[in-house]
């Protein structure tokens, strides 16, 4: 496999990963977070989630590291690198039928939004289409478009943060106590609830190429992660002190049920417009793990980028419109956090060997040509 | 390009052909329900169903109307009620739901429950019982300049939340405080006198059953202990004797009762468990008000006379908070959260609700109050 | 002038017998009786000069010409002729087209019989009207002049504003069928050198029979013409013209156009205006930041009022709600349709408004918005509301300063407003969220299209969304892409002092 050069035009800076890293974490899941993480934990939830951050820095930190071992490569090419050409191939289709399914849980359960709080008798082939034409199109114009979009997504979409305000006004502080009572079989529990939703950080190994100035990317993924660890921590302290502890049990998507409150002057009900908006912050995820299918697929089997784009976004689309029950999507969102927990979480330490022999190569090269 | 323009044009004209696939609601061709009255209908175990709507029309300016239906569940009320009407009755813009009093002493939370699984209802609709049949009080007639009955009592509602005469009752917070383990709902009466419906009382909850009920004033020494006033209003009476000192030389005494009006009260409210084995509270408050009215000339320029008045201040809502608190162990509701409070603390297994009903007959609570007045208008 | 010198022709026309030159030229020209002629012999030479009436000025003929020729006693050929007439500009011309391409555009033609050339004199006279005060872009503050159509007088303007010796006018030749003068116009000091390439090249590339006006230019260089986005600036204000050059971008006058082209062109400087400029900075803030607001009212307002009718009723306050169901209720038409005809409706008392001469247009603005306003709510065809939301969303798109966009934007709301009755807040959203994609899509003149939001450059958002105090902001945008970042040294003094010192 080829190492891949970038032009100079396609490059991004490197704070960018900042935004589009955290984009990428934050979607669908955030929604029904709070409620998977306090069944577990209770009123302790901040305990998990602050050592699921703190294990996501180590991963991000061994990705980062490998990542700069072998300069100039993604993902695919670090595989065959250190792997062989034939093992490399295998690990990289089982990345991107990873990625795939995370691209298909994050259409299915805002399918689910969409019909459960605005068009209950919308189709879900139809949702799916909308989706899937507005990732065409991003994904068409290439990584530019892809991480601008994304961007200016997030930037019309963060504000809707300062809306948790209201609830915030009615949250019973003694929801929060006592604290520490937690034990550590729940905390184990409550991590790996959050390392399904954590998930889309993954993004850097493709990404790391289009990097122009490679030396920050480690300090802004982690900025990256304390952001979304802030921002989870945030949304679900607050439902846990807005809700009683039993409500939130039988909330399947607390944090839309918190925007309930909010009404403006000119609109009495916020969460329609929620769940429409949130389309602005799903969308990044979409858009850029189509990029990642796509450009995996060019990378690892040497296809057209924009056909494999196209038989995705099909295979999506007849995906949606088949399985659309209930049921089936959580079976499909629990099976891809557990295998996002092995191909996420733990695959980076398997390349950490890798990585080092790949660096004492360079040393001894380095040390023979000087 | 050229591929991209047909891409285009064929999705658009896919797109438009299925546009029928979503419900539409049309906004003149719906009744669009703003209040539910809910009753025991004759045969006991039916129900009735009063639906307050609007009906859009170019003619009539006055847009409400009103469904009385029977049936066994909401879904079938609501079935029922759609049969009377030529109009699609939709419930999105729901803003108030009363209890009847047999409905409301048989508990409510079965009625609650579907409206809370309903995405379409706002957790801001208020709830409210009335010790009248809800038929009653929802077809009075004078509902000021407001559009219908439903916007009226919101509006009503909403007024007294505002000026810190109500607490805040949605489905959300009534929901919230069934389901926390050591707290009960105050729910607001609502009946209907003089063809006008008015706020009347509270009612205490046991959890979802209405078992008793408080005078409106009292909600003051509620809220007190469970929020942050800002706008406080309090009326107090006490015996003049003890004043007499210090009363102005020329005045004499009206009557042996001294009224007095304290406002905008803020208040600093600490509630704290003492000992937790044997649920011992304390409950320290201190609050700041204007003083503005006062029935007898009494010297407030006086340093004693001043201390003094705070003094009975401080004692009066003591006791009057101590009988709200016998009162609530009588009706064995906690409606000021007590238990709450002890969860917080109580480390290790929790509570049931059962549990603290019994363990709510034994708690011993001592107030203390300290009234800072601020100022008394514009003369000593 | 670079395509035609390249022509070379094959063999010498002259020299010939004076008559026959004189038949040919009328036969060139189809016997046309406006190519008048003139032969007279001087010192037994025989002479003609030759000229189409309205295209030249006579007086310098018979003054520099004529009249030098006549009154020197000399023998004349075609150096001392040269040599002695007090024009610029002459060519030696050998053959009939290009006599013939000379005439046309204002030379007389000057033939000593005998003699190897033909002498052509530029002495054009071109109609044209004097610079005026700017009508599309009207400003209340501030420079007042606009282009004409005449190069000449533009590009003097320009030289005029733009006191620089860096200043370049690169000349290129634009037509197949009528040629036509474009001038790329850059501070080579300033200007970004691979934009300046891109443009040239694009020039260079251009084939096409004729370009009608700069505006037309632009949409055909324009990096994508199926978009709705206009990408190049096209503006007839020289002090935004200039302004633009100076800070970095680059300029097109074409001949026979009252406006100029700048790029690259970025989404925010279709929602500024010099007047921003010339204003103070906070009201230039506050007015820049009220345009963006109009632009984003103006494509939501009708579609949320279509989606919350239709769908979502449920986010109407109560309040409103009850007006709003009455004056709905005597609507025969759906929401969707309603919404349509209303809008279409002020299209039309726009366009007809743009069509009639000023004074009819004045009675025409009266009769739609107040007659047939009245009269569309009591015959129950829409809404009250309907009416006033569709009133200011127009009225929005109208303070956005450049015609272009306010178009573009204006149109775009029929999509969205179908969008909004076909799948309410859904359809609403999808669209936004296509424009934004689109939007990020777009480039102009190869420079990302949405900067200075992405890609995100935060020292360019002055200048773009706002408008910092001269002083604060001495660097150019970066999004140019500049040679000399900065504007001006910061100022010195800038040390906080004590309250009392």
């Amino acid at each position: 496999m080829k190492s891949l050069s970038i032009p100079k035009e396609n490059q991004i800076k490197a704070w960018y990963l900042f935004i589009i890293l955290h984009t990428m974490q934050v979607g669908v899941g955030m929604a029904g977070y709070p409620r998977l993480v306090f069944m577990e934990a209770r009123q302790d939830s901040w305990i998990p989630i602050i050592i699921t951050g703190l294990i996501l820095h180590l991963v991000i930190a061994c990705m980062v590291f490998v990542l700069n071992s072998f300069e100039k490569e993604d993902l695919p090419g670090i595989l065959t690198k250190s792997m062989g050409k034939y093992v490399g191939l295998v690990v990289s289709s089982l990345f991107v039928i990873y990625f795939l399914l995370l691209f298909l849980s994050v259409i299915a359960n805002y399918i689910e939004f969409v019909q459960v709080f605005i068009f209950p008798q919308m189709k879900s082939w139809f949702i799916g289409l909308l989706l899937l034409t507005l990732v065409w199109y991003a994904v068409y114009g290439g990584i530019r478009v892809a991480i601008g979009s994304s961007f200016v997504f997030f930037l019309s979409s963060i504000w809707m943060v300062g809306l948790l305000h209201k609830p915030i006004t009615q949250i019973d502080s003694r929801n929060y106590f006592p604290m520490f009572q937690v034990g550590l079989d729940e905390i184990y529990q409550g991590v790996l609830i959050s390392s399904y939703t954590f998930l889309g950080f993954e993004l850097l190994w493709m990404v790391y190429p289009f990097i122009n100035d490679k030396k920050r990317v480690g300090r802004y993924s982690q900025f990256a992660i304390v952001f979304t660890v802030a921002m989870y921590l945030l949304t679900t302290m607050v439902a846990i002190g807005y809700f009683s502890p039993r409500q939130l049990e039988e909330k399947v998507w607390p944090l839309l049920t918190l925007f309930k409150v909010i009404s403006f002057p000119m609109f009495e009900r916020f969460d329609i417009l929620a769940v429409a908006l949130w389309i602005l912050v799903i969308l990044p995820n979409l858009i850029l793990l189509a990029w990642m299918v796509s450009f995996t697929c060019k990378r690892v089997h040497g296809w057209k980028q924009k056909y494999c784009l196209a038989v995705m976004i099909i295979f999506s689309l007849l995906f949606v419109s088949i399985f659309d029950d209930r049921e089936l999507v959580n079976k499909l969102t629990d099976f891809t956090g557990r295998v996002g927990l092995f191909l996420g979480f733990g695959f980076p330490f398997v390349l950490l060997p890798f990585a080092i022999r790949q660096r004492m190569k360079g040393k001894k090269k380095n040390a023979k040509s000087s | 390009m050229q591929k991209v323009l047909k891409f285009i044009l064929i999705n658009l004209m896919s797109l438009t052909l299925l546009a029928g696939c979503v419900e539409k609601n049309v906004l003149e061709q719906l009744g669009i329900v703003t209040a539910y009255g809910f009753d025991k209908a004759n045969g006991n175990d039916m129900l009735q169903l009063t639906t307050v709507l609007f009906q859009f029309n170019p003619d009539i300016t006055d847009a409400s109307q009103i469904i009385y239906s029977e049936g066994h569940t909401f879904r079938e009320l609501k079935k029922n009620a759609n049969k009377k009407s030529g109009y699609k009755i939709v419930s999105r813009q729901l803003r108030t739901i009363l209890y009847g009093p047999e409905l409301a002493r048989g508990g409510i939370f079965p009625y609650i429950d579907t409206l809370e699984r309903d995405a379409a209802i706002s957790d801001m609709v208020y709830i409210a019982v009335s010790n009248q049949p809800t038929q009653h009080v929802l077809s009075a007639t004078n509902y000021e300049q407001l559009p219908n009955i439903g916007t009226y009592i919101q509006r009503l509602i909403e007024t007294a939340i505002e000026d810190e005469q109500l607490n805040s009752n949605t489905l959300h917070e009534f929901t919230r405080a069934f389901f926390t383990i050591g707290q009960d709902p105050l729910v607001p009466i609502i009946e209907n006198h003089n063809d006008k419906a008015q706020l009347t009382g509270l009612a205490i909850f046991q959890d979802d059953r209405y078992v008793d009920e408080l005078p409106l004033d009292d909600i003051f020494y509620v809220l007190l202990m469970t929020k942050q006033l800002k706008e406080g209003k309090v009326e107090l009476n006490f015996p003049i004797e003890s004043f007499l000192n210090y009363m102005e030389g020329y005045e004499k005494p009206d009557s042996d009762q001294v009224f007095v009006v304290l406002e905008k009260i803020s208040n600093k409210t600490d509630v704290k468990i003492t000992d937790i084995e044997n649920l011992k509270y304390r409950v320290d408050i201190n609050l700041e008000g204007r003083l503005v009215e006062l029935t007898e000339r009494i010297d407030l320029s006086n340093r004693e006379a001043l201390d003094l008045l705070e003094k009975t201040i401080n004692k009066q809502i003591e006791t009057k908070i101590e009988e709200l608190i016998e009162k609530s162990k009588e009706a064995n509701a906690d409606f000021y959260g007590f238990g709450k409070e002890y969860k917080s603390k109580k480390e290790g297994k929790n509570i049931t609700k059962e549990q603290w009903r019994d363990m709510f007959q034994d708690i011993d609570v001592q107030v203390n109050v300290s009234t800072t007045i601020r100022s008394y208008g514009i003369i000593e | 002038m670079r395509r035609r010198s390249r022509k070379k022709t094959s063999s010498s026309y002259f020299p010939c017998e004076i008559d026959k030159f004189a038949t040919d030229i009328k036969d060139f020209f189809q016997s046309s009786p406006d190519v008048s002629s003139k032969q007279f012999e001087h010192q037994g030479q025989k002479i003609i000069v030759i000229f189409i009436n309205y295209m030249v000025k006579k007086e310098n003929i018979y003054k520099h010409i004529i009249h030098v020729m006549q009154q020197s006693d000399e023998e004349w050929n075609t150096e001392s002729l040269m040599n002695k007439i007090p024009i610029s500009g002459g060519e030696l011309r050998s053959s009939l087209k290009e006599i013939g391409e000379d005439l046309m555009m204002g030379s007389v033609a000057i033939y000593i019989e005998g003699q190897e050339h033909c002498i052509t004199y530029g002495v054009p006279q071109l109609e044209q009207r004097e610079p005026e005060r700017a009508e599309t872009e009207s400003l209340i503050f501030g420079p007042q002049i606009a282009f004409t159509e005449s190069i000449q007088t533009n590009l003097n303007i320009i030289h005029w504003r733009l006191d620089n010796p860096s200043l370049v006018t690169e000349k290129f030749i634009v037509g197949n069928e009528i040629p036509t003068e474009v001038r790329l116009v850059y501070l080579k000091s300033i200007a970004d050198d691979e934009n300046v390439k891109e443009m040239r090249r694009r020039l260079n590339k251009l084939q096409t029979d004729d370009v009608l006006e700069s505006s037309v230019l632009t949409q055909y260089i324009e990096d994508n013409s199926y978009s709705i986005f206009p990408q190049l600036y096209v503006t007839e204000l020289p002090d935004r013209f200039c302004y633009e050059i100076k800070e970095g971008k680059i300029g097109v006058m074409v001949d026979k156009s009252p406006s100029g082209v700048i790029a690259p062109t970025n989404f925010f400087s279709f929602f500024e205006s010099t007047e921003d400029l010339y204003t103070r900075w906070n009201m230039g803030t506050f007015i820049r930041f009220m345009r963006l607001i109009a632009m984003f009212l103006s494509i939501t307002l009708t579609p949320f009022y279509v989606a919350a009718i239709t769908f979502h009723y449920e986010i109407i306050p109560t309040a409103l709600l009850v007006s709003l169901g009455h004056s709905r209720s005597r609507v025969p038409f759906p929401p969707l349709l309603e919404a349509l005809i209303l809008e279409f409706l002020i299209e039309l008392i726009r366009e007809a408004g743009a069509r009639l001469p000023t004074k009819v247009g004045q009675t025409m603005g009266i009769v739609g918005g107040i007659v047939i306003g009245q009269a569309i709510v009591q015959a129950g065809f829409t809404s009250n509301i309907l009416i006033i939301i569709v009133a200011l969303s127009a009225l929005a798109s109208f303070t956005i300063p450049s015609y272009l966009m306010g178009t573009a934007i204006r149109i775009m709301r029929f999509p969205l407003i179908i969008m909004a009755g076909l799948w309410g807040v859904i359809g609403i959203f999808y669209s936004y969220a296509l424009i934004l994609i689109h939007v990020v899509k777009l480039q102009s003149l190869k420079r990302p299209y949405f900067s200075p939001i992405y890609p995100f450059r935060y020292k360019d958002l002055d200048n773009s969304i706002l408008r910092l105090p001269f002083l604060q902001s001495n660097y150019r945008a970066a999004s140019n892409m500049p040679k000399d970042k900065k504007r001006f040294e910061e100022p010195s003094n800038t040390k906080k002092r004590d309250i009392e010192e």
